[in-house]
């Protein structure tokens, strides 16, 4: 037993006062002329017994009644088992509901056997608790066990992927900054290998419970990727690349699995894949502009990750128009020639086509400008520019070796870039339509159909020409960028993603790739980061009424890798914190608020303070005697 | 003094006693107790005992309805009450207990001590016995005889005893035993002893005393006179409770005896009640509270029981 405040332990002195009043009465009792004294003394001889043991029993009921208040102001506390309750603590609970909590083994989900712990610990607690709730969401709810007993039973498997290292940060930083003495953090998880970060320390010192089902997480095979190659299909048909992961049973590590492909909700092809490669699989569209497709597998016990959705372009091949070339190189003209080659483009004139190289730019024309060869010839550039309207401008040369930085463009990652004429925007305009960059220096812009590079192809001044992503770049500078499209964003679910500017609206995409029929548009604001959906799928993006490209939100590939963290794994995670690891809900039971340790026997004593004054109240008054 | 004229209006054998001693000596408030209560009873208390039948007189309220002739009654309609006239003189001696413990009262504000109220009552008793030319002395004693007043039936008699009791006061402790012993002595003829004490006395004694009064032919009446804090324990907290004649003592509480000396006051009451009656003496309580008039009315109806 512990006193929290020990200093009120000099109130037990107050436990002589009855016996020394009790002694200072019969010792010093006023006297009183009474004739009657025979009368008095044979009544007191014959109670003389009665009396004592009423005397006895008052002067032990004071002293225990002083005793009782003394020590309930010292606040004793025991260990839990003892008491009626545990002391207040600061409880924060991280119940993983992510994806993989979808998970069924022995017919049960393990999240109904994790928030099953959840509730009864809920249960158990105490109003004097501080409670903290924490989801695959991320958000500290903080709330009475009542409110956070409704959101565990309404609780079910989130697409989403739980950061597990920064959910157990957030719960540690919440416990420390509750202020109540005790604490303790509660991870409710199949304990995912995957879903943690790196070793942090913040939950250092904080009481770490860890429950996790018993059972051993089934095998899982899993569609870690799919993805449209190339992005844009100009022959109606395409390539579908899939990638089959997972935790398979180890037995069967190395099977190859069956995987579906469909594309506009038509089965498209099918094939069996080896587990961790990545393949090919041949595929065509229905018809032009936007489809949603899905790479599927067999069922297995975590179906949330079997089908993984994708979006395809399907676009008429390009007209393009190759302006004067001398001066851009061999490459750029090999590569339309073999894109026209392959059907990608068509090499002519006609309405509509895209001019690459120094056209004379025509307002409201597709268009792919590069700098002039010789800087003297910039003055002459820059005035096509602004003759066509278009806010931006070559500023001298810089012979600086960087990489491109386009998220939004797959083909130019990595890309070197060794000489480059800075595009700036044109006096008072804004920097906008920046879809490349080198170093800090804008590389390629677009405004309209106008595309503009900072650098011609050629070797001297990148390396882009050399790789084996130029001819698909070239195919996308005259496919989609010359279009207006903004190509294919992806992103998991709730994550953060950076929209183009002026997109107003994600609508989920029918495999057709038309808006979905009663699919809810969500008004979003282009430009910025947006949270993703939560539902997997294909989204359009809206800008302006038109379909300018597609968001694909789907699971985050980690979470379907099922295998668990071992102990020692969590003790290198958690470095300084106290951890339990348990796995049956009796040993759970046992550990809960053992951290707290202890329970405060306050109000029981105070309560049997105020029974011990009533039964003294009771005696002093004679009651006892009267009942005789 | 408005009171004390509306005191004087009304009938001071039934006004609180502590009022009725406001208005003068003993002399004073005997006399108009007893002017109140005959004249409630009409006539002499004692009529009935050794006497016959003398005439019929009307009812009055508060005559006994035992001395209603019932046949005048039917052949009349009108009621009629008996009287009766004297036949022998009466002997009457008042032994009065002067003792210590007699000059206590439980509450001097409001009541009288016990001795103060044992002197009035005495008083009166005389009178009433004087009025009927009875012969009556007075004997007061603590742990000796203090005074003795043969018994006489003249006039101015009463005076006589008046002024010797005005001359007691409550002195020394009491040998009740040893007092009694000498009355005996002093009353040879047989005859009515009226004892007059707080019975704070050894029992047994007193009990032999009094029989053997009785055994020489005496009609033998004892007025057990209490203060109502001797009955009732008054106080809350312990005490140190001395008596003023042993001065023995012993501390109690009253909160935790109350109930308990209660009952044993009562049992000795009923000890001296039953102890004296079943020797042919008449035994009556009062309390210092109680009004002369119901004192004299229970020992006149006691006498008649006697009788």
């Amino acid at each position: 037993m512990i006193f929290l405040q020990p200093l009120a332990l000099a109130l037990l002195a107050a436990a002589l006062v009855p016996p020394l009043l009790h002694l200072f009465e019969r010792r010093r009792p006023p006297a009183a002329e009474f004739p009657a004294v025979r009368y008095l003394r044979a009544t007191e001889r014959e109670a003389q017994r009665t009396i004592r043991l009423q005397h006895l029993l008052l002067l032990l009921l004071r002293v225990a009644a002083v005793t009782l208040v003394a020590l309930a102001a010292a606040r004793p506390v025991v260990p839990a088992r003892l008491g009626a309750g545990h002391e207040p603590t600061a409880l924060a609970l991280v119940l993983d509901n992510s994806l993989s909590s979808g998970a069924v083994t022995g017919g049960a989900r393990a999240l109904d056997d994790l928030a099953a712990r959840a509730r009864e610990t809920l249960r158990a607690s105490r109003p004097g608790d501080a409670l903290w709730l924490i989801m695959a969401d991320g958000v500290a709810r903080r709330g009475t066990a009542a409110e956070l007993l409704d959101v565990v039973s309404a609780a079910t498997p989130q697409p989403r992927r739980l950061d597990l290292s920064a959910a157990v940060a957030t719960a540690a930083r919440l416990v420390r900054a509750s202020g109540l003495p005790r604490g303790e953090i509660h991870l409710l998880s199949d304990l995912q290998r995957t879903a943690f970060g790196a070793p942090d320390s913040a939950a250092a010192g904080v009481p770490l419970l860890v429950y996790h089902p018993a059972a051993d997480p089934p095998p899982n095979r899993a569609v870690v990727a799919a993805q449209a190659v190339p992005a844009t299909w100009t022959m109606g048909s395409g390539e579908v690349a899939v990638t089959v992961g997972g935790a398979p049973a180890p037995a069967a590590a190395d099977a190859r699995v069956p995987v579906t492909v469909s594309v506009g909700g038509r089965s498209a092809a099918r094939s069996l894949v080896s587990p961790g490669e990545a393949a090919v699989m041949a595929a065509a569209a229905p018809g032009p502009g936007w489809a949603a497709g899905e790479a599927s597998l067999e069922p297995d016990e975590l179906r949330a990750d079997d089908a993984r959705p994708f979006a395809v372009r399907v676009v008429p091949p390009a007209l393009v128009v190759a302006a004067p070339a001398t001066g851009l190189g061999p490459f750029l003209v090999e590569a339309l020639a073999a894109l026209a080659q392959a059907g990608q483009i068509r090499l002519g004139t006609g309405p509509g086509a895209v001019r690459v190289g120094w056209p004379a730019l025509v307002p409201g024309a597709a268009a792919v400008v590069f700098p002039p060869a010789d800087p003297v010839q910039l003055g002459s550039v820059n005035r096509d520019l602004a003759a066509a309207g278009v806010p931006w401008r070559f500023a001298p040369p810089v012979e600086r070796e960087d990489t491109l930085a386009a998220p939004r463009i797959p083909e130019l990652a990595g890309a070197r870039v060794l000489r480059r004429y800075p595009l700036r925007p044109a006096a008072g305009a804004e920097p906008a339509g920046v879809l490349a960059r080198a170093g800090d220096d804008a590389w390629l812009v677009r405004w309209g159909r106008v595309v503009v590079l900072g650098s011609r192809l050629v070797p001297d001044e990148t390396a882009l020409p050399l790789s084996s992503r130029f001819v698909p770049f070239v195919g996308v500078l005259v496919n989609r960028l010359a279009r207006g499209e903004e190509g294919i964003l992806a992103a998991t679910p709730g994550q953060s993603v950076a929209l183009p500017a002026g997109v107003t609206a994600l609508v989920p995409a029918a495999p057709a790739g038309a808006p979905a029929p009663g699919g809810a548009t969500l008004p979003v604001a282009g430009g910025g980061p947006v949270a993703a959906p939560d539902a997997p799928g294909v989204y359009l993006l809206l800008a302006a009424g038109d379909t300018v490209g597609a968001l694909v939100v789907a699971t985050d590939p980690r979470e379907s890798d099922l295998r668990r963290a071992s102990r020692a794994d969590l003790a290198a995670l958690f470095p300084g914190a106290p951890i339990e690891d348990v796995s049956s809900p009796a040993a759970y039971a046992a550990a809960r608020f053992r951290g707290a340790g202890r329970s405060e026997l306050t109000g029981g004593l105070l309560a049997a303070a105020l029974v011990v004054l009533l039964v003294e109240g009771l005696v002093a008054a004679g009651v006892p005697a009267r009942s005789r | 003094m408005a009171s004390l004229l509306r005191m004087s209006e009304a009938r001071l054998d039934l006004l609180d006693p502590r009022d009725v001693s406001t208005l003068g000596g003993i002399e004073l408030v005997a006399a108009g107790v007893v002017e109140g209560f005959l004249s409630g009873l009409h006539r002499s208390p004692y009529r009935g005992f050794s006497v016959e039948f003398a005439e019929h007189r009307p009812y009055q309220p508060g005559d006994e309805l035992r001395y209603l002739d019932w046949k005048v009654v039917g052949r009349r309609d009108r009621l009629y009450v008996k009287q009766f006239e004297e036949e022998t003189n009466l002997r009457a001696t008042i032994v009065l207990d002067a003792s210590r413990s007699m000059g206590w009262s439980g509450d001097p504000e409001r009541r009288l001590t016990k001795f103060d109220y044992a002197t009035r009552l005495a008083a009166a008793l005389a009178l009433i016995l004087l009025r009927q030319r009875d012969a009556t002395g007075l004997i007061a004693f603590d742990d000796a005889v203090r005074c003795a007043v043969p018994a006489r039936a003249r006039a101015g008699h009463w005076r006589v005893l008046v002024r010797a009791l005005l001359d007691l006061a409550p002195g020394g402790g009491t040998a009740a035993e040893g007092a009694l012993t000498r009355v005996t002595d002093l009353l040879r003829r047989r005859g009515l002893v009226i004892l007059v004490s707080d019975l704070l006395v050894e029992r047994d004694l007193v009990l032999l005393a009094l029989r053997y009064l009785r055994h020489r032919g005496h009609q033998v009446t004892v007025f057990h006179v209490m203060d109502p804090g001797e009955v009732q324990l008054d106080g809350a907290g312990p005490a140190r409770y001395v008596d003023p004649e042993s001065q023995e003592s012993v501390v109690a509480s009253p909160r935790e005896l109350r109930r308990e000396y209660r009952a044993t006051v009562e049992r000795a009451v009923a000890a001296w009640r039953r102890a004296l009656r079943s020797g042919g003496i008449g035994y009556h309580r009062v309390t210092t509270d109680t009004p002369f008039g119901h004192a004299l009315r229970a020992a006149t109806a006691g006498r008649a029981r006697l009788g």
